[in-house]
């Protein structure tokens, strides 16, 4: 337990037991399979709803690249500024991947994907979908892969601020909220504001959008705002996310 | 009959120990997936409380330690935690299991509300388990559903044996 809290030796093990826990996994599946069939088969549309999934696809691509264009337009604006502290957006590859389970609930966050190790996943990589960052790879076996999701009260991410270039730590809260600490009482934040991922944790690429803050609050004798924020991304109902990995220069 | 319940061999339940466990297991990641999930107890801890009470020849320690690992990959907690609290629960229950079979099946499943009441309680002190108001009143009625499955765990489980037994 304690190797696992501080130093996260035990990967191995726990992509073992994930692995393990397939066979469980598949058979739960079973009765949400059979639900998603019944409803696709009572439409009788089956080549239109192939036809949708293609589509929705290269949306999903396309509605991606359009968000880092966009956050790439906020970056040229402060470029003077913030180029030398938080990197160049590099080039990556991404392979989409279709979520096959998901769990929200105050015991557990996360979201199973059906891209394992064989096809190239690897733990930490991050996970977007068109709106902005999912999580990270944390479990990975053969053929599947499971998500970290950002709300998960165990991920932390570093973001800034876009409308203020400010940075600070956004945790996981449970129940799909995420907070945004180390904000000092000084600095401008208010509700709506859009927080981006800074890049400096050298995980997540910079300037992909996080969460948007819902609620400030500044409590007397606190250094830091009490901030609460929304993850951007659709944890609950995406079914098509993908997967960053980064391109070595 | 009954003496031939009490005299299991594992051997002769091996599939059905394992089965339970399996379906144990699968309930609680179906559990897990629903939109607004139950705070279904741990079964596989139940199931193994039904064996530590009726295979009386083995410790169960080991396959406690094992079942809580698994649990601790299907709800991504930290390494152990669940394989601890297994044990630690399995040792309760096996420092009474002679006296506990002997209860009425009504006191036992009271008895078993009170171990899950207790396991709530340490594990919403471990974990950084965030409740609202909808969800705190599930989380601490877990211990009362785990008292009413008990009952059916526990008939459905007695019948298996007989038929594997006889058989």
């Amino acid at each position: 337990m304690v190797a696992d809290y501080y130093g996260q030796y035990s990967g191995q093990i726990k992509n073992l037991l994930t692995t393990v826990l397939e066979p469980v996994e598949r058979v739960a599946n079973v009765p949400f399979d059979l639900h998603n069939w019944y409803l696709s088969a009572s439409t009788e549309q089956t080549e239109i709803h192939n036809e949708l999934l293609q589509l929705r696809s290269e949306n999903l691509l396309l509605r991606n690249r359009l968000t880092q264009f966009e956050t790439t337009q906020h970056e040229l604006e402060r470029l003077q500024r913030l180029l030398g502290t938080t990197g160049r957006m590099g080039q990556y590859d991404l392979q989409i991947a279709s979520v096959t389970q998901f769990s929200i609930t105050p015991l557990t966050e996360y979201k199973t994907l059906n891209r394992g190790a064989i096809n190239g996943v690897r733990l930490q990589q991050p996970v977007v979908d068109a709106n902005g960052i999912v999580g990270q790879i944390s479990h990975v076996t053969p053929f599947k892969s499971r998500v970290l999701l950002v709300s998960d009260p165990n991920h932390q991410l570093s973001v800034r601020n876009l409308r203020t270039g400010k940075r600070g730590i956004l945790t996981g809260m449970g129940q799909g909220m995420t907070q945004l600490h180390f904000m000092s009482t000084t600095s401008s934040v208010r509700v709506d504001d859009i927080l981006v991922s800074s890049g400096l944790d050298e995980l997540f690429p910079a300037g992909y959008p996080v969460a948007q803050v819902t609620r400030v609050q500044h409590y007397p004798g606190d250094s830091y705002l009490t901030i609460e924020a929304k993850p951007l991304a659709n944890l609950y109902h995406s079914y098509e996310v993908l997967i960053i990995e980064r391109q070595t220069p | 009959m009954t003496d031939r319940i009490n005299d299991l061999e594992f051997r002769k339940v091996i599939w059905l120990w394992l089965f339970g466990y399996f379906v144990a297991l699968t309930a609680n990641a179906i559990n897990l997936q629903l939109t607004s999930p139950l705070f279904l107890p741990p079964l596989a801890l139940l199931i193994a409380f039904f064996w530590a009470s009726h295979l009386i020849n083995a410790s169960h320690l080991i396959s406690a330690f094992v079942l809580g690992l698994l649990y601790d990959g299907l709800y991504q907690s930290l390494l152990g935690m669940h394989a601890l609290l297994f044990v630690v629960f399995m040792f309760l229950m096996l420092r009474i299991r002679l006296r506990f079979r002997s209860y009425r099946i009504w006191q036992q499943a009271l008895l078993i509300t009170l171990y899950i009441l207790l396991y709530q309680i340490i594990y919403y002190w471990i974990t950084p388990i965030q409740l609202d108001e909808h969800s705190i009143w599930a989380y601490w009625s877990a211990p009362l559903l785990a008292g009413l499955l008990w009952i059916p765990i526990v008939m459905s489980f007695r019948w298996l044996t007989r038929i594997n037994v006889t058989h």
